[in-house]
C-alpha cells in the first residue's frame, strides 16, 4: 500500500523532475567555458574518491594486462641475452682463430666441428666427448692422423677421412697418446687422457717423467714433435699436481688441457707439409724464440771454428806430405787429390729434433 | 521505512557506486555491468518519483563530470530513468525475478538509448550497432547482476523488515 502511494507521484514530483530535466538540457547547451568549471567542481568534490577508485582499478587492470606482455618481453630479453653470450663467445673464438691463422700463415684447413654423441660410439661414459666430426675431408686435403688444433692448442688427431667429412679423435679419447715436453725441453713425457672420476673429466696426465725431474704447478706442457703426428711446441695443457702412481722410477703429473671440449666450435687441421715445417713461433713466446736463436747462433759459431781447425790441420798435413814426397824425389803436381783421414771432431753432429725444431720454410700452399 | 532499512539501502547504494568505479574499469568491456543504473533503479523503488529523479540527476551529474564532452546527457537520461522507474515500480518490481530482470534490462537499455541519442557521441551505423548489440548485451549483464543482487540482498531486507 505504501509503495502504491509513493509511486503515484504528485505534482511536486513532476515539477521537480521537469526542473531537473530542464537543468540537464541547459547543461547540454552550455558553452564549453561554462561547462568545464561546473564539471571540475563536481570532480573536485564528490568525484574525488570515485576518481581515485577508478584510477586504482585502471592501474590494476593495466598491470594485469601488461603482465603477459612483460613476461614475453622478459623472456625475449633472456633469450637475446643467451644469444648475445653465445655470439660473444663465438666472436672471441673466431678472433682467436684468426690470430692462429695469421701465425700459421699456410698449410692448414679451417673446419667447423661438431661432437659425435658418445651414445653413437657406444661409449660407456655418457657425456664424455671423445670424437668430433669435421666438415672437411679428403677432397680438401685432410689426411689420416693429421693434427687438429685450436687457438689454444691440441684438440686431437684425424682418425677417419671421408671425401667431405672427417672423424677426429679428441685428446680425451682413451687411446690418445702424445709425446710432450716443457718449453725448455728439460722434461719429457707421454701425455694420455686421465680416466679418473667425473670431476677430473677431460683432464690429462703426463707420465714417464724421469724421477729426477719435477714440474711446478702451472707449467705449460707442449708437444715434443716426437712420434711424427704433431709438430713440436703445440700447447697441450698446464700442470695441476703430481699424481701418486705405482711407478717407482717415473713421475706422473695431472694436466688441465688448454682446450676445453665444450668450447670447441671451429678447429684447424694441419696439412702434412705444415706439420713438417714445425710450430716454432706460433705459440712459444718471444723470449723462448730468442733463446733458440742464440743457441742456433752458438751452434753455428762452433761449427765454423771446427771447420777452420780442420782446414788448418789438413793444410799442415798436406805441407808435411809434400815435403816428404819432395825429399823422396817425387814429382808433385796436384796435392789436393791426396785423400786425408777425417778428424773425429769434424764428423756431422746428430740432429736433435727436440732441441732444434724445424724452422718454417717458404710458403708452399696458401690456405 | 525503518532507519535500519534506510541505512542498509544507503549502504547498498554507496557500495554500488563504488563498484561502478572499481569493477567496471577492471573489465573495460563494451558490455559490462552498469552499477550506477542498478543503484538508481534499486533506489527508485524505495523513494517517490521526484526523489528518484533527483537521485538520477545527481548520479548523472557525477557521470557527466568525468565526461565533459557530453555534459548534461547522463543527467537528463538518469533523471528520466529514475522518474520512470519509480513511477513504474508497482508493475515491474514485484516478487518475480524474471520481471525484476526485465526491469533492470529495460532501465539500462533505456538509459543507454537516451544517453547516446542526447549525447550524440555516436552516429550512423555505430549508433545502431551500439543500440542494437552492445547496449542490449550490457543491459543483459546489468539485469543478471541486478537479479543476483536482489537474491543476495533479500535476506537482509527481510531481516530488516521483520
Amino acid at each position: 500500500m505504501s509503495r502504491t502511494a509513493i509511486s503515484q507521484g504528485s505534482r511536486a514530483d513532476v515539477a521537480v523532475t521537469v526542473v531537473l530535466v530542464l537543468l540537464s538540457l541547459v547543461a547540454l547547451v552550455l558553452p564549453a567555458e561554462v561547462r568545464e568549471p561546473v564539471a571540475a567542481t563536481v570532480r573536485r568534490t564528490a568525484g574525488v574518491p570515485l576518481i581515485a577508485l577508478q584510477e586504482r582499478s585502471e592501474r590494476t587492470r593495466a598491470a594485469f594486462m601488461a603482465h603477459d606482455s612483460t613476461s614475453r618481453v622478459v623472456d625475449s630479453l633472456t633469450m637475446e641475452s643467451v644469444d648475445v653470450n653465445a655470439l660473444r663467445s663465438e666472436n672471441t673464438q673466431l678472433r682467436e682463430l684468426l690470430g692462429l691463422s695469421a701465425r700459421l700463415r699456410w698449410g692448414f684447413l679451417v673446419s667447423a666441428a661438431d661432437f659425435l654423441p658418445a651414445e653413437a660410439l657406444g661409449d660407456r661414459t655418457l657425456g664424455r666427448e671423445v670424437m668430433l666430426t669435421l666438415n672437411v675431408g679428403s677432397r680438401s686435403g685432410v689426411t689420416p692422423y693429421a693434427p687438429v688444433i685450436a687457438p689454444q692448442g691440441v684438440v686431437g688427431r684425424v682418425r677417419t677421412v671421408d671425401p667431405t667429412s672427417s672423424l677426429v679423435e679428441l685428446f680425451s679419447h682413451e687411446s690418445f697418446r702424445l709425446s710432450a715436453m716443457t718449453a725448455d725441453q728439460r722434461v719429457l713425457g707421454i701425455v694420455r687422457p686421465h680416466l679418473g672420476d667425473s670431476k677430473d673429466q677431460y683432464m690429462l696426465e703426463m707420465g714417464g717423467v724421469q724421477f729426477r725431474d719435477t714440474l711446478a704447478v702451472g707449467t705449460t706442457i707442449y708437444t715434443s714433435g716426437l712420434g711424427g703426428t704433431f709438430p713440436a711446441y703445440v700447447p697441450i695443457g698446464t700442470v695441476v699436481r703430481e699424481l701418486s702412481t705405482a711407478d717407482l722410477w717415473a713421475r706422473t703429473y695431472l694436466l688441465r688441457p688448454v682446450v676445453r671440449p665444450g668450447d670447441i666450435r671451429t678447429v684447424v687441421v694441419l696439412r702434412p707439409e705444415r706439420s713438417a715445417a714445425g710450430m716454432d713461433g706460433v705459440w712459444i713466446s718471444a723470449p723462448d724464440s730468442a733463446v733458440a736463436s742464440a743457441v742456433r747462433a752458438a751452434d753455428s759459431l762452433h761449427a765454423d771454428s771446427v771447420a777452420r781447425a780442420e782446414a788448418a790441420r789438413l793444410d799442415s798435413l798436406r805441407a808435411r806430405l809434400i815435403d816428404s814426397l819432395r825429399s823422396a824425389g817425387a814429382l808433385v803436381e796436384r796435392v789436393d787429390t791426396i785423400p786425408l783421414p777425417p778428424h773425429p771432431d769434424s764428423a756431422p753432429r746428430p740432429v736433435n729434433p727436440v732441441a732444434r725444431p724445424v724452422s718454417p720454410t717458404a710458403p708452399t700452399a696458401q690456405p | 521505512m525503518s532507519p535500519a532499512r534506510i541505512i542498509r539501502a544507503v549502504a547498498m547504494f554507496v557500495v554500488l557506486i563504488a563498484l561502478h568505479y572499481t569493477v567496471r574499469p577492471l573489465f573495460a568491456s563494451r558490455a559490462s555491468v552498469d552499477f550506477l543504473v542498478l543503484a538508481l533503479l534499486l533506489a527508485a523503488v524505495r523513494v517517490r518519483p521526484g526523489g528518484a529523479a533527483a537521485i538520477g540527476f545527481a548520479l548523472g551529474l557525477l557521470m557527466d563530470s568525468l565526461k565533459p564532452g557530453t555534459f548534461g546527457a547522463a543527467s537528463l537520461a538518469m533523471t528520466l530513468i529514475g522518474y520512470a522507474a519509480s513511477w513504474l515500480k508497482p508493475i515491474f518490481f514485484a516478487d518475480n525475478l524474471p520481471l525484476n530482470a526485465f526491469f533492470f534490462f529495460v532501465g539500462k537499455w533505456g538509459f543507454d538509448a537516451l544517453y547516446l541519442v542526447v549525447g550524440r557521441r555516436l552516429q550512423g551505423s555505430e549508433l545502431v550497432m551500439q543500440l542494437l548489440l552492445w547496449s542490449p548485451l550490457a543491459a543483459a549483464m546489468t539485469a543478471l547482476a541486478g537479479v543476483l543482487l536482489v537474491v543476495v540482498a533479500r535476506p537482509l531486507t527481510e531481516a530488516g523488515s521483520s
